[in-house]
C-alpha cells in the first residue's frame, strides 16, 4: 500500500509527522495512520530532584503556548500534599490567569494555526492583491478551497485582527503572572501577585476587547467555515474516532475544586456523560514508544525510560532512529482510561471534551464540532472572567496566599485542563521534600498516542483512519483531522537528561 | 519609594532607551529596505530545536505602540520557514528552506540572495531525539541541518536561553557556568546545548552570530536586533556572551542588571529584605531573587505591553512579587530557584 509521510506537518508546536497509507498512489482514502512525535526533553526525569517549590516554573518551559496550565497543574498537586486550599483572591488570580491563557490559545489556534487549511489566504486581497503570496503564507497544499474571495478577505482580515486579540490576551496574563509566556506568579496556597485597582481597570477593558471579538468574528467565522450552511459543513462527519471524552474539569469557583468548577470533570462514554472521571484508572502504555518499561502503569507507577541510541550512532538518513525497539514509531506513550474501572479505552480530550462533559454543548464529534466549540468556550470563559474580575476587586487588600511548608513524602495527582485537553502532575515528594517522582500526561499525549498494548489506535490515528484524501501527495484533508485536536508536541514529549550515555556527534 | 537623584536619572535613560523600537526607526528600517539599490526584504528562515515554541508565541506578542508582528512579517522580512507560521507543510515546506539555502552563495553576501538564519530551542547530539522534518527520504537531524544551513547565512540569531545556551533541558546537564568567556568549558556532547557551543565548532562566530536569551526571549529585544542588523549591515555591539548590548546607538537590552532597575533597589540598599517570595515592597534577594547577578532590561522594558519605566510587569516587580530566575543568563536554570541566603552585601 502506498505511504504518504507529512514531516513536518505545520502549525503545530513542536516536531511531529504522519504516515499515512492510502489505498491508491494518486487520491483515496486513508486506511492507517501512525503518529510520529519527533522529539524528547525529558523533563519527567530532571524533575526529580528538584525542589518542588520549583515546580511551577520548570515545568511552564514544557510548553510556551499552554505554561499556565502546566503552572496550575504543578501548583494543585502542591497544595493537595499539604491539604490546603488556596486563598479566595489567589483563586481568582490563579483562574484569571489560566482563563486569559485558555483565551489566547484558542485564539492562536484557530486563526494562525487552523485557518490556512480552509481558505487560500495568498489570494486575498484584503491587505493588497499578492500581500500574502509570500512566506510564510505562500506556498500552501492545494485543493478543496471552497471559500469565495469576499469570505476569505474577511477570513484574512480577522486572521490579522486575532493577533492583536491573542496579544491582548497575553497582557492580561502578564498583569497578574509578570510576564506571558512563563508567568512567575505560581506559588502554593494562592499566587504571589498584589493588583491593584487600576490592573483591574485594565483588565476589565482588554477583555471586553477580546469579548468583542470573539462575539463579533470569532464565533461567525467558524461558523463561517463549520456551520450548518458552512463551507465545510460536511466536515461534521469527518475524523469523529472513537466517539469518547474525557474532562478533568477547571476552573475552581470555590473550596471544593471539582464539583463547582467551571468547566466539569467527567467522561462521556459513547453513550452517556457521567461527571465522575477516577485518575486511579488512567494507565500509559509504552509497547510502541520509544521507551523501555512496563505497560498498564498507572502514572504514580509509572517510569519515563528512554531508549538511547546505540553507539555507534546510525547514519541521520536511517528511517528508524531506533532499531533497538521494534514495532515503536513515536516519543509519546498512550494513555488509556478505564471505564468502570474495567475496559481500557481510548478517549478524546479537548475543548470538545470540556464543552460535552459540561453539558454546554451536544455529544457530536467531528472536525467541525472541534472548529465550532473552540470560539463558545472562549466566550465562556471571557464571560466568567468578567465576573472574576469584578470579584477580585472587591477584594484586593486580602491575602493573595497562605503560606504553608511542604510535607515530606507527600503524594499527589495534580489535574487541570490545559486549552487542548486534559493535563495530569504525578508527584511524589521524599522526606527530605524533594521530589522523587513526577510523572506527566499531556492533551496530546492523550490524543496523538500511538497503538497500545492491545493494539488500539489512538484519537488521531483513528480519526484519520477512514479519510478520503484528494490528493496523496497533498493531503490537506489529513491536515484538517490532525489540526482539529490543536496538537502540541512540546508538550507532549518527555525530557532529556544527560544519563552519561551521549553520543559524541558533536564535538567542540 | 525613595529614589535617589542618581536612581532617578538612570530609570530616565532607561524609559527612554527602553521604550521598543519606535514607529521612526521602523520607518527607517523602511526606507532603507525601499531604497534604490536597497536589498530589498531580508529571508529569514526560522528553525526551532528542543523547546516549546515560547519564543515564536512570545515574538508575536511584538508590538511597538503603533504596528504589531503582522507589520514585521508583511513589510521587514521575508519569513519563508517556521513551523508555527508557515502554511507550507511535508515535503513542500522542506522545499522552501532548501531554496534559499540552494539561493545563497556559499560566502554570504548582501541580503538578499543571503538570509538570516535564526535558531529557538535547543539542539541535540542523539540522533532521533530532535528530527526537523523529513526530505525526500532522509530524515533531517536537527544540528545537521542547522549547521549546514549556518555556513551560507548572512547573520544567525539565537533567540531565547535553549538557543542560546541550552535553557530548561539542560538542568541535571551539563551546565554552561557564569564565568567569563575565555574559560567557558567546553561543551563536551551533553544531549542538549545551545548555539553557543554550537557556532564555535562550525566557525561562524562570533562575527556573524548573535545570541538574544530569555526564556521566552523578549519580542523587542529580537526585533529590535533584527531591525539593528537590517539598517545598519552589521551586528549590534555584544558582550561576552553574545548579547546586544546597544542598539541603533542607545545602550539598551542586556548592558544592565535587573538589580540596578529594579524598584525595590532602595529597599535593598536600605537592608529591608522580603522573607517570602510574595512580598511587595521589599528587595527579594534573600529569598532567592537573582536580579543582582542577571543582565536584562525587564524593568526598564516591561513584558507584553504592561508599560515601561518601571511602571510596567515582569517577574519581581512590585504586584508580582516573585522572583528573577536568571533566564537571560548562560548558567540558566541555575536550580534551585527558591532558596534562603543570608549573607547579603548591599
Amino acid at each position: 500500500m502506498p505511504t504518504t509521510i507529512i514531516d513536518p506537518i505545520p502549525r503545530i508546536e513542536g516536531h511531529m509527522k504522519v504516515i499515512l497509507t492510502i489505498d491508491n498512489p494518486t487520491n483515496g482514502t486513508v486506511i492507517d495512520a501512525q503518529m510520529v512525535g519527533n522529539m524528547y526533553r525529558g523533563f519527567e526525569n530532571f524533575m526529580v530532584g528538584q525542589n518542588p517549590l520549583d515546580a511551577p516554573l520548570i515545568t511552564q518551559r514544557i510548553c510556551g503556548v499552554c505554561p499556565v496550565s502546566h503552572a496550575m497543574a504543578a501548583v494543585n498537586a502542591m497544595d493537595v500534599t499539604a491539604k490546603v486550599q488556596p486563598t479566595p483572591k489567589g483563586r481568582l488570580i490563579n483562574n484569571l490567569i489560566h482563563g486569559a491563557e485558555f483565551l489566547h490559545s484558542h485564539i492562536l489556534h484557530s486563526y494562525t494555526l487552523m485557518l490556512q487549511d480552509y481558505i487560500d489566504m495568498p489570494s486575498s486581497t484584503v491587505l493588497g492583491a499578492g500581500t500574502l503570496n509570500q512566506g510564510p503564507w505562500a506556498p500552501i497544499y492545494g485543493g478543496d478551497r471552497r471559500v469565495n474571495l469576499t469570505d476569505t478577505n474577511a477570513l484574512t482580515g480577522n486572521y490579522v485582527a486575532a493577533l492583536t486579540a491573542r496579544r491582548k490576551a497575553h497582557t492580561i496574563c502578564a498583569i497578574l503572572g509578570g510576564k506571558q509566556p512563563h508567568a512567575a506568579s505560581f506559588i502554593g496556597g494562592g499566587n504571589s501577585a498584589t493588583p491593584s485597582s487600576a490592573d483591574i481597570a485594565t483588565m476589565t477593558s482588554l477583555l471586553n476587547d477580546i469579548k468583542t471579538f470573539i462575539t463579533g468574528s470569532y464565533i461567525p467565522d467558524m461558523n463561517t467555515l463549520f456551520g450548518p450552511t458552512g463551507y465545510y459543513n460536511d466536515y461534521s462527519s469527518k475524523g469523529v474516532g472513537y466517539g469518547k471524552l474525557l474532562s478533568y474539569g477547571v476552573f475552581p469557583q470555590g473550596t471544593d475544586s471539582v464539583n463547582t468548577s467551571l468547566l466539569k470533570r467527567g467522561i462521556y462514554d459513547g453513550t452517556n456523560t457521567v461527571l465522575v472521571m477516577d485518575q486511579n484508572e488512567i494507565v500509559e502504555d509504552v509497547l510502541h514508544a520509544w521507551y523501555t518499561g512496563a505497560d498498564n502503569l498507572q502514572p504514580f507507577n509509572g517510569v519515563t525510560n528512554p531508549i538511547v541510541t546505540p553507539s555507534p550512532a546510525p547514519a541521520p538518513s536511517t528511517p528508524t532512529p531506533f532499531p533497538g525497539k521494534t514495532g515503536a514509531y513515536t516519543w509519546n506513550k498512550a494513555p488509556r482510561y478505564k471505564t468502570n474501572g474495567v475496559s481500557k479505552d481510548v478517549y478524546e480530550v479537548g475543548p470538545l471534551a470540556r464543552m460535552v462533559v459540561t453539558g454546554d454543548y451536544p455529544a457530536q464529534i467531528s472536525v467541525a464540532d472541534r472548529g465550532l466549540v473552540r470560539p463558545l468556550e472562549s466566550l465562556k470563559v471571557a464571560n466568567a472572567m468578567l465576573g472574576w474580575l469584578t470579584d477580585l476587586g472587591g477584594m484586593l487588600s486580602e491575602p493573595s496566599f497562605i503560606s504553608y511548608d511542604i510535607p515530606a513524602n507527600g503524594v499527589a495527582a495534580g489535574l487541570t485542563e490545559a486549552i487542548r485537553g486534559a493535563l495530569g502532575h504525578w508527584v511524589k515528594y521524599d522526606n527530605n521534600k524533594k521530589i522523587s517522582h513526577y510523572q506527566i500526561i499531556t492533551p496530546t499525549c492523550w490524543n496523538a498516542s500511538p497503538l497500545d498494548a492491545d493494539g488500539k489506535n489512538g484519537p488521531i490515528e483513528k480519526a484519520l483512519i477512514g479519510t478520503f484524501v484528494q490528493s496523496a501527495a497533498q493531503p490537506i484533508e489529513a491536515v484538517r483531522v490532525i489540526h482539529s485536536f490543536d496538537p502540541c508536541m512540546a508538550c507532549s514529549i518527555h525530557v532529556i537528561r544527560d544519563d552519561g550515555k551521549t553520543i559524541g556527534k558533536f564535538i567542540v | 519609594m525613595k529614589i535617589s537623584r542618581r536612581d532617578f536619572l538612570r530609570m530616565a535613560a532607561y524609559s527612554a532607551a527602553a521604550a521598543g523600537i519606535t514607529q521612526f526607526d521602523m520607518d527607517k528600517l523602511n526606507q532603507a529596505l525601499a531604497a534604490p539599490g536597497g536589498t530589498g526584504k531580508p529571508p529569514v528562515l526560522w528553525f526551532e530545536g528542543l523547546g516549546d515554541q515560547g519564543c515564536i508565541v512570545s515574538t508575536a506578542n511584538y508590538f511597538n505602540g503603533t504596528a504589531g508582528i503582522e507589520s514585521v512579517l508583511l513589510n521587514n522580512i521575508e519569513l519563508r520557514y517556521n513551523q508555527v507560521l508557515m502554511g507550507a507543510a511535508g515535503q513542500l515546506a522542506i522545499d522552501q528552506a532548501n531554496a534559499v539555502y540552494n539561493g545563497a552563495p556559499a560566502t554570504p553576501t548582501t541580503l538578499p540572495p543571503s538570509y538570516i538564519l535564526i535558531l529557538t530551542g535547543a539542539m541535540s547530539n542523539l540522533n532521533g531525539y530532535c528530527i526537523l522534518g523529513q526530505d525526500n527520504t532522509q530524515q533531517l537531524e536537527m544540528i545537521d541541518y542547522f549547521s549546514k544551513l549556518g555556513a551560507r547565512a548572512k547573520w544567525v540569531i539565537f533567540a531565547g536561553s535553549c538557543a542560546c545556551f541550552g535553557g530548561v533541558n539542560m538542568i541535571g546537564g551539563n551546565q554552561i557556568q557564569n564565568v567569563p568567556e575565555a574559560t567557558l568549558p567546553n561543551h563536551t556532547g551533553g544531549p542538549a546545548f545551545g548555539g553557543y557551543a554550537v557556532t564555535r565548532n562550525q566557525g561562524y562566530r562570533p562575527a556573524r552570530s548573535v545570541f538574544i536569551p530569555g526564556c521566552p526571549v523578549h519580542p523587542d529585544w529580537l526585533i529590535l536586533t533584527i531591525v539593528h542588523i537590517l539598517t545598519n549591515n552589521a551586528l549590534p555591539p555584544r558582550d561576552g556572551y553574545g548579547r546586544p548590548i546597544s542598539i541603533l546607538g542607545s545602550p539598551t537590552l542586556f548592558n544592565a542588571t535587573i538589580h540596578s532597575q529594579c524598584p525595590r533597589k532602595p529597599q535593598h540598599d536600605a537592608g529591608q529584605f522580603a522573607v517570602s517570595v510574595g512580598d511587595p515592597v521589599n528587595c527579594l534577594v534573600k529569598v532567592g531573587c537573582r536580579g543582582k547577578d542577571t543582565y536584562a532590561d525587564c524593568p526598564s522594558r516591561g513584558w507584553n505591553s504592561t508599560g515601561t519605566g518601571g511602571n510596567g510587569k515582569w517577574c519581581n516587580a512590585p504586584g508580582i512579587n516573585h522572583l528573577c530566575i536568571g533566564c537571560s543568563q548562560p548558567m540558566f536554570p541555575a536550580v534551585p530557584f527558591n532558596r534562603q541566603i543570608d549573607n547579603i552585601t548591599p
